[in-house]
């Protein structure tokens, strides 16, 4: 499964949920719904910007996690 | 025309439904006594039409609610899916009950009323065609759920 590494990248990076969420445009419900893990996709717009704003690559914030499964 | 929404046609048909809910009960309590001033006794055949009415309030009651989610403006949620399957589970018991009573009035009652078991057999079609559309009704509004629930959370 895909495991979002967000609040990573986040504390590296020194930036707070609400200020992230004001830079990429999205409401800090979706940023906590990203973050949880909870989100079922994510379009390339908001991982753009997510990138643009964290200077990192989508690779930092997606992860390839094998053998667990996807709780639906 | 608008069906979602306080002025929409779903609350129009929620206030027609609940008046029909009344009515049905009334009707219901009523029954015997009107059957008995156009002289018509209330045998096994007609006892039918209770636990049916009966059917037939439970459907209309279950549409009530699903009519006041699209007042609501939250048509596509768990709750209606359940609720349409539950009228269609009901439909499908008013299409038994009428079933019973058209073998009721064919190998006991030995009725020879073409019109009588034609309209028995019809009612049980109705019911039928109803309980089958329903299900295929609620299935659909489950995909449908579930594709807003995916929407809901591509962020």
């Amino acid at each position: 499964m895909i495991i979002v590494n967000l609040d990573v990248i986040m504390a590296k990076k020194k930036i707070s949920s609400s200020e992230l969420a004001y830079k990429v445009g999205i409401t800090p419900a979706n940023l906590s719904i990203l973050k949880t893990n909870k989100g079922k996709a994510i379009r390339f717009s908001t991982l753009d910007k997510i990138c643009k704003v964290l200077n990192c690559k989508p690779g930092d914030i997606l992860e390839y996690r094998e053998g667990d499964e996807e709780n639906d | 025309m608008k069906i979602i929404g306080e002025d929409g046609l779903g609350n129009i048909l929620k206030k027609f439904l609940q008046v029909c809910f009344v009515l049905g009960i009334v009707i219901l309590i009523l029954l015997p006594f009107l059957l008995k001033d156009f002289g018509v006794s209330l045998n096994a055949s007609f006892l039918i039409i209770y636990p049916n009415g009966i059917v037939l309030l439970v459907i209309v009651k279950k549409f009530i609610e699903l009519f006041r989610s699209l007042k609501d403006n939250n048509p596509f949620c768990d709750k209606n899916v359940k609720i349409l399957k539950f009228t269609g589970n009901s439909a499908l018991v008013g299409a038994i009950l009428w079933l019973l009573d058209l073998i009721y009035a064919i190998v006991l009652v030995k009725i020879s009323d073409i019109v009588i078991i034609m309209f028995l057999a019809f009612l049980f079609v109705l019911f039928l065609g109803v309980s089958i559309a329903l299900y295929i009704l609620s299935e659909l509004l489950k995909e449908a759920t579930e594709y807003k629930k995916e929407n809901e959370l591509t962020i």
